[in-house]
Order: C-alpha cells, then structure tokens, then sequence
C-alpha cells in the first residue's frame, strides 16, 4: 500500500525531470510525510515502471564480507589505523537519553540488508568485522582477560544480535580448540579404576 | 531369567529411553595419527603406576610451584578481590599447609590404565519378540550416588536380545541422567586428527590434556590415544617444562619411561642442572622395567651422577648424547665452583 503510494509520487516527480530528494513533503498528512523521508524505502520507478531500491552505500550491509577477508583486514595497516592497539569496542560511545543508559543494547542495527541506525554498534558499524570461529583475533576482544568469559554487551555495547553470534562463535571456538580456556577440574577416585591385589604388592615391593 | 530379576529390582528406580538417537550413535572411528603411537596394550601398566614407590617418585618429579598451581583459571568463574591479611607465624603455617592440601588435590594424577575390553555381556534372548520396535530400548538405573562405572544400563535390540550396553552407550546414558562438568555428549572436534595437530603447534598441552580428562574415562582407547599424541608432541619438540607442575607431568614421564623414551627428557633435566629429578627418573625406570641392565649393578641410590652413569652406559640408547649432556653438566659444576672460589680468595677469605 505504502509503497504504491510511494511510486506513484516517484513517477510524477520524473515527469518533472527533477532528481528525487532525500526528503520531501508530499502531503499535509504528518504520517505519509515521515514515511517518505526514510531512506530505506526510497524508490525509483525505472522507464517500465518496474520499482529498484536506491541504496545507499554507507549503509548498505548486502554484501557478504568472506571470514578470510575479516582475518585479513584485523592483520592489516587500515585495520591498526583505525583502531591502534584497542578492542574494536573501546572507542563507542552509546547514545541514550538521560542519565542511565537502557539495560540492554539495540536489538539489532541491520535491518533489511541497511544500517536503520544512526550511531550503528561497533560491530555493524565495520563491514569487514564478521564473528566467526575462525576470526580468533576479533573474538579474543570480546574475552575477559581476568576470567575467560564473554564480555557482557554493557561493557561491549554490541547490538543483541551481534552479542548472540558472538556467544556461538565463542562457542564453537572452544570446540575446534582454535580458543583455550580452563576446563572443569575433574577429580579421580582411584579405587573406581584400579584395586590392588596381593599379588601386585608383591610385585612391586 | 537372570535379566527379568534384575529389572524388577531396579524397577524403581529405572528409567527406559526409547533412544532413536542411539542407533545413529557409533563413535566415529577417526584416522589414527600417522607417528608411532603407542599404547599400553600388552603389559598392563595400573599395578606399577598405583604401587607406592612409583606414585612417591611420580609425584616428587611433578614439583610443586604454587605459581602455577594456583595460576589464575580461565574458568568463567566469578572474580574476588584479593583478600591482604596479617597473620601470627601458626596461622601462616596453616595457611601454607592448607595450601600444600589443596595443591597434592589439584595435581592428582589421572590414572594410568590399560585399553578397556568391550562388553558383551548378553543377559537374554528373546526371539519371540523380534520385530516389535525398529528401535533400541535402553534401561538405566538411576539410583542417586552409584559412581558412573558401577550404573547399571542394559538394552533391548530390536532383535529381541537383552545386553548390557557397550561403554559408549553407557556413558552417553550417564551424561544425558547425570551429566558431569566439562563432559560433552558429543567429543569437541578439537579430538579430531586435522584440529588436534593445530592445537598442539600453539603448545596448548594441558588445555588439550585437561579436556580430554574431562571429555573421556581414563582406560578409553580415545583417551589414550590423545594422550599419546600430546606426549609425543611434547618429546619432539622438549618442551616438557609446560606441563611441569601440573597433574599431567607424572603420566607424562610415566609414558616415556614406559616405552624407553627418557633421553631427551634426561638431557633437557641436565641442562636445566636438575641431577635429583634425572636420577629420579632413572629409578622410576628401574622400578618399571625390573629386567634392565643397570639394576644388576648395584649403585648407592643416594649418588645421583653414579646412578645416571650407570643408566647411560648399561641401557640408554642414546649414550653420545647423553654423555656429553653429562659432560656439560659436569663442565658447569665445576666452572661454578673455580668461581666461586676465585671470588674468596679476591675476597681473602
């Protein structure tokens, strides 16, 4: 429905042969105006009148970034540029109102393939950081050096979403043994295993 | 009949799975590694490793360095702030023994044992009521407190046969009832041959070790193949000084004294200048294998150069190398002790 409304106010704006703008009033109506003014939903009607997405492409996370890139890219000159010798999550600051921050972060930045954020977390914010097992470097920023554990994403600030694939790629980390940590103390009871016999006493004095 | 009695006892406390899952379940046979891998399969090592003497060595060449027996864990576990006390001697002193205590816990020794033999214990069989189910049935006792060996699990084949269930069906049994910490119902692929080698090129030796406790029983043929390749890895590239102060250095030595592998060891030992451990080893040696040369002859147990000496010339297969470490080591003593000696006399004393 939205979107035909929308087309229709695309093709009569190519009949002026104007470029379309970010934003712009079509109606006295408040709701259609905001409606029109988000850039994901931006369209333009091509000679047949067939709909293509204009995408921005700072904020397009369509392309799928291969894990060998990533581990490339945390190796690479840009890389250290950007963020020295700190955690990819140091410098992010969280936007919210008043004087205490929401308990949990974002649900997610990405939605449909495009960043719908303004200040994106600092995982979505990179396109070239993808958690996976493989990508150790990167997981390590996000391990405790105290105590082995995940961070919590109050301290990382990383979207929901984000923090879920981050604790399964942890995960699977530890089961491929690309991550160590301490594995539960198992204790033996001895005589569960072996009972000496006489025999063996004399054996061995 | 044995088997209807049996389950009328446990009746209570039985619980049956009609465990689909059980018949996709076979461990997987994993390549074995391609360097020589040795087991204990023909002689069975328990009696020594538990005999007394072997145990006291054992346990006085693992060493304890509270540093790294007290290490900070990467165990998820929650932190505390350091506590800072005064304290009067007695009460350090028991806070040393206490420490002494906990540390004798932490490295404990995981038990050295033979390959474990399969069951196949058949309890009945009953053809007439083949066909009834396409699916294993599979009883376990789950009376609260029976250690994991002694639990009683029993399946029905669809053939109609009543066995007690294999080790691996046993133990899966065990961890679905009574899962135990670090204990997966499926081994980490960490296990597996590709992976393994990766992780033992980082060196992460007791991670590997650790886990593998954890994962499997001590007298399964997994485990100790995984053991095995650990150990060797760690001959090869003499970097036993990792496990040192661990729980896994003892089984360690143990392994390579047990397959006649103590020479890198004996001169890594030396060129730490660490003659009581060597001499230690060379006795752990003696007890395991009593027919060897060098015990014949007698050599006051207190000299630990004259008891290396006679290792090296009687059975060590290396004898070049280790006598020239020997040699070395000597050259240093003395060395020191010119210079210390020197030091006086520019002192005048």
């Amino acid at each position: 429905m939205f979107r035909r409304l929308l087309c229709t106010f695309n093709t009569l704006s190519s009949h002026t042969a104007t470029p379309t703008p970010l934003l712009r009033i079509i109606d006295a109506n408040p709701v259609r105006c905001s409606l029109v003014t988000s850039t994901r939903l931006r369209c333009k009607a091509s000679e047949e009148g067939e709909v293509q997405e204009e995408r921005d492409p700072t904020k397009d996370r369509s392309r799928v970034i291969p894990v060998e890139t990533s581990m490339k890219y945390i190796k690479s000159e840009a890389y250290h540029t950007t963020y020295g010798s700190d955690p990819v999550w140091k410098i992010y600051r969280r936007n919210f109102k008043g004087a205490f921050p929401p308990r949990k972060t974002r649900k997610t930045c990405i939605r449909a393939k495009m960043i719908a954020t303004g200040n994106p977390c600092p995982i979505c914010r990179d396109e070239y950081l993808v958690l996976d097992y493989r990508n150790v470097d990167l997981l390590k920023q996000f391990i405790s050096e105290h105590n082995g554990a995940i961070l919590s994403y109050s301290m990382t600030n990383i979207c929901q979403r984000r923090h879920k694939e981050l604790q399964v790629a942890v995960l699977k980390a530890r089961d491929y043994g690309l991550l160590t940590y301490d594995v539960p103390f198992r204790e033996y009871e001895y005589s569960e295993y072996y009972t000496p016999s006489k025999n063996d006493n004399k054996l061995t004095t | 009949m044995a088997a209807t009695v049996t389950l009328q006892v446990y009746f209570r406390s039985i619980f049956f799975t009609n465990n689909a899952v059980l018949r996709s379940f076979q461990r997987k046979s994993w390549r074995h590694c391609s360097t020589s891998v040795n087991i204990y399969n023909d002689r069975d090592p328990a009696p020594v490793f538990f005999s007394e003497n072997v145990q006291t060595i054992l346990k006085k060449i693992t060493g304890t360095d509270f540093n790294k027996v007290f290490r900070q864990r990467f165990d998820e576990k929650k932190l505390s702030p350091p506590e800072y006390k005064f304290m009067t001697d007695e009460e350090l002193k028991q806070k040393m023994k206490n420490a002494e205590r906990l540390s004798s816990k932490i490295l404990q020794m995981p038990p050295v044992l033979k390959e474990r033999q399969a069951i196949s214990n058949i309890l009945s069989r009953d053809p007439a009521i083949t066909g009834f189910e396409n699916c294993k049935f599979v009883f376990t006792d789950i009376t609260y407190g029976l250690p994991d060996r002694k639990r009683l699990v029993v399946v029905r084949d669809p053939d109609g046969t009543l066995r007690q269930a294999s080790w691996e069906e046993a133990e899966r049994m065990n961890q679905i009832y009574n899962p135990r910490p670090g204990r997966k119902l499926k081994p980490p692929k960490l296990f597996q041959e590709e992976h393994l080698t990766n992780v033992l090129e980082r060196g992460e030796y007791e991670f590997v070790l650790d886990s593998a406790c954890a994962q499997f029983e001590p007298d399964d043929p997994e485990y100790l193949r995984i053991t095995s390749v650990v150990y060797e890895s760690v001959d090869k590239k003499r970097c036993y000084q990792l496990l040192h102060s661990t729980r896994h250095y003892g089984p360690l030595c143990f392994y390579l004294t047990w397959n006649k592998k103590i020479e890198n060891l004996l001169i890594s030992l030396l060129q730490q200048e660490k003659l009581e451990a060597c001499a230690d080893i060379v006795r752990l040696y003696q007890l395991i294998h009593t027919d060897c040369k060098s015990k014949m002859i007698n050599v006051d147990p207190n000299q630990h150069l004259e008891l290396l000496k006679a290792y090296v010339e009687h059975d060590s297969l290396q004898q070049q190398q280790l006598q020239l470490a020997i040699q070395a080591y000597q050259e240093i003593v003395r060395e020191r002790q010119q210079y210390n000696e020197n030091v006086k006399t520019a002192h005048g004393l």
